[in-house]
């Protein structure tokens, strides 16, 4: 029960780990909302941004890592993240599990033919 | 690079921990500037703001979590447990305030009008004496005048004064001098519009450190005859004429004085002098002839003079320099300084001094009606506490602290008072808008009022005030014990509350009282003024200041022809009846021309309080004024003839005053030369209703004198509202005389108006004050008899079934009624009594203790508070015994 719970992902934590594997070594705030807000048309707030990463971080589906600071973010770090094993596990189970969901159904959910 | 906009990042530093923050603010920041360089800056500054508005509350969340893994946060939260449950706890009181409407809505009204009202004159009062002078130290600024040993008069200075006083002062930094000029008429295409110009030495913008918004003020080069046509314009006469144009530095205003160099224009918080009616739209400089340095010209006392004082120096320090200075000046021209003494006063008090105590009585009466708001809204608090004592007492069985109880009580005050500010600042920024219209508009700084960011600052902390004072802390008790004893309704807890509603409710009571007779003090003393005979008929005349300007020997004649067709022009005006011309001392107009008179066979008359008004006149003057003739004649057409012989009218305080009981008629008298009397006219008011009758001389209008003022006024009568005639009396004016400057006609009715528009306000204001006091104090006393009855519906019952009379139960409750209201008003008339001494000084002609408003006060509350008694009264009469047995 407890493993399923933790493994089980939200649409948005989804979307936050799929930027990741997608950005690789480039994954920080500014290119993971970027990212999202490409290939979704959806603009994420910097704090709900965070949060959800900071969950992601504890459940050890993530880990991130303070940069050095640099000087086009006013002298500040940025936070990197890179994708765990458990956190590619999960994402692979959530994967599946929708994919099962769907087995069965055409894009516009009329049942499609077998 | 442009940078995020400054709050949204102050904002979103705070909101976040100290870990978080160079991630979180580092990543908005690139961001930030990535969208400046590919959207644009605003569009990036929209999105930060966006950003941050969404991110602030995740932000806090994390930053809390954060802390509460550390022991050290833990300790830091453990002290905001004081505040845990706020939400539910806010929740639960707006629910419980929208379960009883009735209770919300009446103390939403009360705390709205309260607030809105105390709101609105308090913003009056901020604008007119509270807040400093808009100019930096301005502690330091003084004003130096010359008045008369008497105390009378002068708030001026003569130029020779001024400069000596400016060349030997060691007290100032430096001082300068203004004054008022209407001479500077700007043309544009027919009209000709007079700009309100003040003259004044280079000193005055480095005495009020005030630095232009572009080009340059004065300099002293300036000053030099020959020099002086440059100007400074105001940032409102810039924006008006000049649509705000940067290039307007070094163009030329066309006035018919000349042209005018324009060097500067100040920023909009310059104005100078404070006090005028209406802000100037243009400075020039003060450049003083020869002549106007003259000594004979000591006399004339026409500059504003401000003086900064050195840092340290005192006022008295300042005013022993003058006066040391003033002595020596004494002793060189004896004849001329003699009466005069140099005065130093406080720039501040000086402006705003006399309206000081207006202001603060204003105050102190708006304070009532706050005083009754909150008490009517604490005794409905009390009401509802007792209704929810049984679920205090089950909290506190419970577990919950007597500090959870309260303050679920004070979260539902201060929601309620945080409501009822916001409401009653929005009254009170409409209530500003007609404050200001009805104030006299010669109070000074009328501009300066407005519902600022102090007024909103007074107002929350009133909200705080009224919150904490409304909730009834004293009377929760989480006992549970006492709760359910008092179910049985004998407890002793309900007994107190009771008591203390009843307490309240005589505090209401007679603060109403107290409002009620300021009110009728106010009105009665308006009413009073509105009764003074003013010995002569306002009502529908019209006058007009034809300015006749550069009047030289020369040009008498023709000035003289040009008025003369004005006047039959206007004349022939259909709905005209009556037209003269007046030079001199005007009715209802401040300032005048007097003359000392001598009569052959007495002692001359030269005490200033001797002195004649005087003004010259054509024959129909009296005609257009209504005054009585008392005996022999007024002026005809051969009087006013060239050549004619001299004569004079006297008013009856004249005749009177130089002849006693003889008769004036034939006698030759001395005033402005030689002139026979020929008639006594009723005496005037010039000054209005509160103006004293004083000595007046007529003598006929003969253009034989080349004038002193550029003005001759066209008074006319109309047969109705004169303000009607305005426009066919400018063209009637225009045809004759194109170039003939006109002001805009006034109706003596208007003038009226604003002599009267102070205490007018005085009296509107406490009306309304009173009128609120009433309402309050009506919804108060019904609430606590209507609560008294509802606590006694079994009583009565039990009453009613055993067979007594209805009408016995009413008058059982009105009684009780009657005796908090005997109480409050005998409370009320006695703080009435005392107080109204500090009302005294702003009554025309009453006694502060007149008995007949004290009686009116105590019958009009004694009626409302029995009409809103009936009310439950009769309900009481009409419980039905078997309901009300079988409710137990």
């Amino acid at each position: 029960m407890a493993a399923s719970t933790r493994d089980s992902l939200g649409e948005f934590e989804q979307l936050l780990l799929l930027a990741i594997v997608h950005l690789g070594d480039e994954a920080y705030g500014v290119t993971i909302r970027r990212e999202i807000e490409e290939r979704t048309g959806r603009e994420v707030a910097v704090g709900a941004l965070y949060t959800s990463l900071d969950r992601l971080e504890r459940k050890g589906f993530v880990r991130s890592t303070m940069s050095d600071p640099t000087a086009e973010r006013g002298g500040r770090s940025k936070r990197c993240f890179e994708i765990r094993p458990a956190g590619a596990t999960a994402l692979r189970q959530s994967r599946e599990r929708l994919a099962r969901m769907w087995r069965g159904l055409a894009p516009d959910l009329r049942k499609a033919r077998p | 690079m442009p940078s995020p906009p400054r709050v949204s990042e102050w904002l979103v530093t705070i909101s976040t921990s100290e870990a978080d923050r160079p991630a979180i603010v580092g990543d908005l920041l690139e961001e930030f500037r990535a969208r400046v360089t590919r959207d644009g800056r605003r569009s990036a500054r929209q999105w930060y703001r966006r950003q941050v508005r969404r991110s602030i509350w995740p932000n806090l969340r994390r930053r809390y979590e954060q802390r509460r893994q550390t022991p050290q946060g833990r300790r830091q939260l453990a002290a905001a447990r004081w505040f845990d449950g706020l939400g539910p706890d806010g929740r639960y009181a707006v629910r419980s305030l929208r379960s009883t409407p009735t209770f919300t809505v009446v103390a939403l009204v009360v705390l709205t009008l309260g607030i809105g009202a105390t709101t609105a004159i308090f913003s009056v009062v901020d604008g007119v004496a509270l807040r400093g002078l808009p100019f930096p130290q301005s502690s330091r600024l003084v004003l130096l005048t010359e008045p008369r040993l008497s105390g009378r008069g002068g708030t001026t200075v003569s130029p020779p004064d001024f400069t000596d006083w400016r060349t030997a002062q060691t007290t100032f930094e430096d001082l300068a001098a203004s004054q008022g000029s209407g001479n500077f008429v700007l043309r544009q295409h027919d009209t000709s519009r007079t700009l309100r110009a003040a003259l004044a030495s280079a000193s005055l913008f480095t005495v009020l450190r005030a630095s232009p918004s572009l080009g340059r003020v004065f300099t002293k080069d300036d000053e030099i005859p020959g020099n002086e046509h440059v100007v400074v314009l105001s940032d409102a006469f810039w924006r008006r004429q000049f649509g705000a144009d940067p290039g307007v530095i070094g163009r030329t205003l066309t006035c018919e004085n000349g042209d005018w160099l324009i060097v500067g224009v100040m920023p909009p918080s310059f104005m100078w002098p404070v006090s005028a009616v209406r802000p100037m739209d243009l400075w020039a400089p003060w450049a003083p002839s020869f002549a106007e340095l003259a000594r004979g010209r000591r006399q004339a006392y026409n500059l504003t003079v401000v003086g900064r004082l050195k840092r340290g120096t005192s006022v008295a320090q300042a005013q022993a320099d003058v006066d040391a200075i003033t002595a020596r000046l004494k002793a060189q021209y004896p004849n001329n300084l003699a009466d005069r003494v140099g005065r130093v006063t406080d720039l501040q008090d000086a402006i705003v001094g006399p309206a000081k105590s207006w202001m603060l009585m204003l105050l102190a009466s708006v304070t009532f009606v706050l005083l009754i708001a909150c008490v009517n809204v604490a005794n409905l608090m009390l009401a509802r506490a007792s209704a929810r004592s049984r679920d205090a007492a089950v909290r506190g069985a419970l577990g919950a602290s007597r500090w959870r109880i309260v303050r679920a009580l004070l979260v539902e005050s201060l929601i309620l008072s945080a409501a009822g500010t916001a409401l009653g600042v929005g009254a009170a920024i409409w209530c500003v808008q007609i404050l200001r219209a009805s104030l006299p508009a010669n109070l000074p700084r009328l501009d300066e009022i407005a519902v600022n960011y102090r007024v909103l600052i007074a107002a929350a902390v009133a909200a705080v005030a009224v919150a904490v004072g409304v909730t009834p802390i004293w009377q929760t008790s989480p006992s549970l014990g006492a709760a359910l004893r008092e179910s049985g309704r004998s407890g002793g807890a309900a007994a107190s509350r009771q008591r203390t509603r009843a307490v309240l409710l005589v505090a209401e009571i007679a603060l109403a009282v107290v409002l009620l007779i300021g009110s009728g003090l106010f009105m009665s003393s308006f009413v009073r003024l509105m009764r003074v005979d003013l010995g002569f008929d306002l009502t529908n005349v019209l006058s007009v200041d034809l300015v006749v300007r550069k009047v030289t020997d020369a040009d008498l004649a023709r000035t003289r022809a040009t008025v003369t067709a004005v006047t039959g022009q206007v004349k022939r005006l259909p709905g005209i009846q009556a037209v003269a011309l007046a030079w001199g001392t005007q009715p209802l107009i401040s300032g005048s021309d007097r003359t000392t008179v001598s009569v052959p066979g007495k002692p001359p008359f030269d005490q200033p309080d001797d002195w004649a008004d005087e003004k010259y006149i054509t024959p129909d003057y009296f005609k257009v004024l209504r005054v009585g003739l008392v005996s022999g004649r007024v002026f005809n057409d051969d009087d006013i003839a060239p050549g004619a012989p001299a004569s004079i009218i006297l008013n009856d305080v004249a005749a009177r005053r130089y002849f006693g009981a003889g008769n004036p008629i034939g006698v030759t008298i001395d005033a402005h030369g030689e002139r026979t009397v020929v008639g006594v006219v009723r005496s005037v008011r010039l000054q209005g209703p509160e103006g004293d009758l004083r000595p007046e001389v007529y003598e006929p209008l003969t253009w034989e004198y080349a004038f002193g003022s550029p003005l001759v006024t066209l008074i006319m009568r109309a047969d109705r509202t004169p303000a009607s005639y305005v426009p066919a009396v400018r063209a009637a004016i225009h045809a004759v005389a194109p170039d003939l400057v006109t002001p805009d006609p006034l109706t003596y009715d208007d003038l009226f108006d604003k002599l009267v528009a102070q205490r007018r306000f005085n009296m509107i204001v406490l009306a309304l004050f009173g009128l609120l006091a009433i309402a309050i104090a009506a919804a108060g006393i019904y609430g606590v008899m209507a609560f008294v009855v509802d606590q006694r519906t079994q009583e009565i019952g039990v009453r009613l079934a055993l067979g007594a009379e209805p009408s016995r139960v009413l008058t059982m409750v009105l009684a009780r009624a009657a005796v908090y209201m005997t109480a409050g008003l005998a409370i009320g008339l006695a703080g009435g009594w005392t107080l109204s001494k500090f009302v005294q000084a702003f009554l025309f002609k009453m006694d502060a203790h007149d008995p007949v408003v004290y009686v009116s006060a105590a019958a009009v509350l004694a009626a409302t508070g029995l009409l809103a008694a009936l009310v439950p009264a009769r309900r009481a009469a009409r419980v039905d015994p078997v309901v009300a047995l079988r409710a137990q």
